[in-house]
């Protein structure tokens, strides 16, 4: 069976290691990339199932990566899940508004909460 | 009227005050100023300020941003009510347009048992302020850049904990488990810390819905069934079969104040001992209250509870847990809902909290 593919978009060196063994050990092909610029034309080229997304980006921010991605047919239902340390109402509201499906503060959330959420996700999609 | 009201030598003390002094009267015209009160406002002389109205000259405007009417201005109220106004929040406007924020007091002046004018004193607070505002950006930074370590350590360690990268002896699989508990207690902190800065920001805004106490409380009751079981306390919910209660509040701030008595109350129970549950309701209020049977609250600690990081030295002896913002942030969540937090206690034997809500 082929392998379910997900991107990460994620500037924090220790987070992106972790995702990445995270999810490639519960069995996905992860992309990955710490850079909001190069978000979309990766996410062209890999065609995820579905993204990871923190908000805050070295060189931008996640709601402009979310929302180009969701102006795009291509991405139009794939599941975005939002990871960050942005725990305010308001941060949740627009990331939900330019797109995101989920929205989880990281250091409130188990990983197996994430990876449960990601198995619902996809079967959802199927 | 000015040679009236003081004496040569209260002028010269009336002058040597560090804060601004104006006394104003009936009419609201500054009839007497010192020279810390023309120098705040940036005006070369007392001529500039004596005989001017009080209100026109200084601008003010209150926390909320709103301009300062001639009914709700503090001099007013005290020649009106006879009685002093304390430390009221102000910003003041100086001579060149700048805003500066200020105290005020006012006391009223008598003479023959009759109010015949009002001292208002003003003290500069802008640095003050100043402070007050990098602190609490300072806090919420700081915490905010604090979760993307923790996140990080909290999931290696669940991740180690799972022992897929390899297995654990006894010994390492206790310590990494204390880890995770450390890493959980400093998040608890962390988020205690961000809740408090936007409170205190007043960013804050309940989203005021229909919340059903019961179900909350069977929620929270779900969230802390292991630590119970840990701590051997069992919680009973007394006159169930009533249950059914709607209050107007922030689901959210329900969830976290009532999950906060509870875990207090299992924390600081005797074991083997029942925490009592129980909701009470007319058309207008919802009490909740949770009473459990402890080391209680000694008495000359009471006044603190709900202080900045308090935790009573028999709590922090009978557990080392607990941070010490979990009652501040209640009760300033109860605040902004419009709710009332209050407890009963008795030092080694039981402690009562109270929530009482708006029925919805």
């Amino acid at each position: 069976m082929e392998k379910k593919k997900i991107l990460v978009v994620e500037d924090d060196k220790f987070s992106f290691k972790l995702y990445t063994h995270l999810l490639t050990e519960a069995g996905y092909e992860v992309a990955s990339t710490p850079r909001a610029s190069e978000a979309f034309d990766l996410a062209k080229q890999f065609n995820p199932d579905l993204v990871i997304a923190d908000l805050m980006l070295q060189d931008g921010n996640g709601f402009d990566v979310i929302k180009k991605l969701r102006q795009t047919e291509q991405f139009k239902n794939t599941p975005i899940i939002t990871l960050s340390n942005l725990g305010q109402d308001a941060d949740k509201k627009e990331a939900l508004k330019v797109g995101a499906d989920k929205y989880f503060v990281k250091s409130n959330t188990r990983f197996q909460e994430i990876i449960a959420t990601i198995e619902e996700m996809l079967k959802a999609k199927e | 009227m000015k040679k009236n009201l003081l004496t040569k030598e209260m002028q010269i003390f009336i002058d040597s005050l560090g804060d601004g002094v104006a006394v104003v009267n009936k009419g609201g015209t500054i009839i007497m100023s010192n020279h810390a009160l023309v120098d705040m406002l940036g005006y070369q002389d007392k001529d500039s300020v004596e005989g001017h109205p009080i209100l026109k000259l200084l601008g003010a405007i209150d926390e909320r941003g709103q301009v300062i009417d001639k009914k709700n201005a503090a001099f007013v109220r005290t020649i009106r009510y006879r009685k002093q106004i304390s430390n009221e929040k102000r910003q003041f406007i100086k001579q060149s347009g700048a805003r500066f924020w200020a105290s005020i007091t006012t006391s009223p002046m008598i003479r023959d048992q009759k109010v015949i004018a009002a001292v208002v004193m003003i003290r500069d607070i802008s640095e003050e302020r100043q402070q007050e505002a990098y602190y609490k950006d300072f806090t919420h930074t700081a915490s905010h850049n604090l979760r993307s370590p923790l996140g990080n350590l909290l999931w290696t360690t669940e991740y180690l904990l799972t022992q897929k990268p390899g297995p654990l002896n006894v010994k390492q699989a206790e310590f990494i488990s204390d880890i995770y508990e450390s890493l959980q207690a400093m998040n608890r902190m962390v988020n205690n810390l961000l809740s408090i800065s936007r409170l205190e920001n007043k960013k804050v805004h309940p989203n005021l819905q229909k919340v059903s106490v019961e179900l909350t409380v069977h929620s929270v009751i779900k969230d802390l069934a292991n630590y119970a079981r840990v701590q051997q306390v069992e919680i009973e919910i007394k006159n169930e079969d009533k249950f059914e209660h709607l209050v107007k509040f922030d689901q959210d701030h329900l969830h976290y104040i009532l999950q906060n008595i509870l875990e207090n109350a299992i924390r600081y129970s005797s074991q083997n001992k029942k925490i009592i549950l129980e909701i009470r309701a007319d058309k207008n209020d919802t009490i909740f209250s949770c009473t459990n049977e402890g080391i209680g609250i000694p008495k000359d600690k009471k006044e603190f509870v709900f202080a900045k990081f308090f935790r009573a030295k028999n709590a922090e002896e009978a557990q080392n847990e607990g941070t010490g913002l979990g009652m501040y942030t209640s009760r300033e969540l109860a605040n902004v809902n419009k709710a009332k937090l209050w407890f009963d206690s008795e030092e080694n034997k039981q402690t009562t909290f109270y929530l009482q809500l708006k029925s919805f």
